[in-house]
């Protein structure tokens, strides 16, 4: 009985433990670096672009908090601060464009992107803003 | 007959200029929120804006779920518990430059700007005024203004747990840099 109770005791003692670590690790837990995650999703701009602008609704429940992988030509590159960048991936015939948010980039010039270029772009999807689609925690897919 | 031709080259010329407008799908919006307990800081890089210089409306929209935090519970709390980017993914403001005879748009230079309009958040319309600066530079302009909003004024609920973790006022930063739009 005694025995029982200091087992009982230390299992409780450490399942604690256990509960600290993993609290202080998600209280903690910084964004996902998308670089070695799977993407929920492989598509090209053009198609993303379209599927949100022929139903907002069903493309936002598809594609809003997923990882999406696109792949489209660069329409233009705008430098935010030393770390951060936007991209904008555009389609043919289209005034839309997806415009994928990096943020903690090392050096966004050394990546050397011109525009006009195909590039693949993992982000997570966060909706549609005035025909554009955006995504954030962007990372480049060689 | 040259009156006409003036008039009608005057009325083009004007018509152009009346015409300009300027926009942005990179602006800056952050917020700041200090406790002696934590800081918190959100912060969007992905804010559309257009300005219409020749009326001084202006209007801005964000995606609510486009705002990084530091930390992704905080991230978390913000969309799924205040802001519920679910049911509500968007924030804007619409509204005038009042003061604009002020600002001479072919000058560079830096002018003070009274912006007054409708500001959405969380499904809840206030009207603001409030203070800012425009500044002319050769291939745009920037705009910029630091404010106070209550999340309590949005019907924004913080739970009595977390109340000491984040600030009674806000702080919101608006940074945005504006190119010609393109006709």
């Amino acid at each position: 009985m005694k025995h029982l109770f200091r087992n009982l005791l230390i299992v409780a003692v450490i399942l604690g433990a256990i509960g600290v670590v993993i609290g202080l690790y998600l209280f903690n837990k910084k964004d996902p670096n998308l670089s070695k995650v799977k993407p929920d999703y492989i598509l090209d701009a053009a198609s993303l672009i379209k599927e949100f602008n022929q139903d907002e609704n069903s493309a936002t429940a598809k594609y809003v908090d997923k990882v999406l992988e696109v792949t489209g030509p660069v329409q233009a590159i705008e430098q935010i601060s030393d770390s951060t960048m936007n991209i904008t991936l555009s389609a043919e015939n289209q005034m839309a464009v997806v415009n994928c948010s990096f943020n903690n980039v090392a050096d966004p010039s050394s990546q050397d992107i011109k525009e006009g270029e195909i590039m693949t772009v993992r982000g997570v999807c966060s909706g549609m803003l005035m025909q554009d689609i955006q995504l954030k925690n962007c990372v480049f897919v060689k | 007959m040259k009156t006409i031709v003036l008039f009608i080259a005057f009325i083009l010329l004007t018509s152009g200029i009346n015409a300009q407008k300027f926009m942005t799908k990179n602006g800056y919006i952050g917020f700041y929120s200090h406790t002696p307990i934590e800081d918190i800081k959100g912060d969007n890089n992905q804010v559309a804006s257009i300005l219409d210089v020749a009326t001084g409306e202006i209007v801005f929209q964000v995606l609510m779920k486009s705002f990084k935090f530091e930390k992704a519970l905080m991230e978390e709390h913000f969309n799924e518990n205040y802001v519920e980017s679910e049911k509500i993914p968007k924030s804007t403001f619409k509204g005038k430059i009042v003061n604009l005879s002020d600002i001479n748009f072919s000058k560079p230079g830096g002018y003070k700007a009274t912006v007054e309009g409708e500001l959405s958040i969380h499904g809840i319309t206030k009207n603001i005024s409030e203070p800012g600066e425009i500044e002319i530079t050769a291939d745009g302009l920037s705009a910029r203004s630091k404010f106070i909003i209550v999340p309590e004024d949005y019907n924004i609920e913080i739970p009595g747990i977390m109340r000491e973790h984040i600030a009674k006022e806000i702080t919101v930063t608006v940074d945005v840099k504006m190119t010609p739009m393109a006709k």
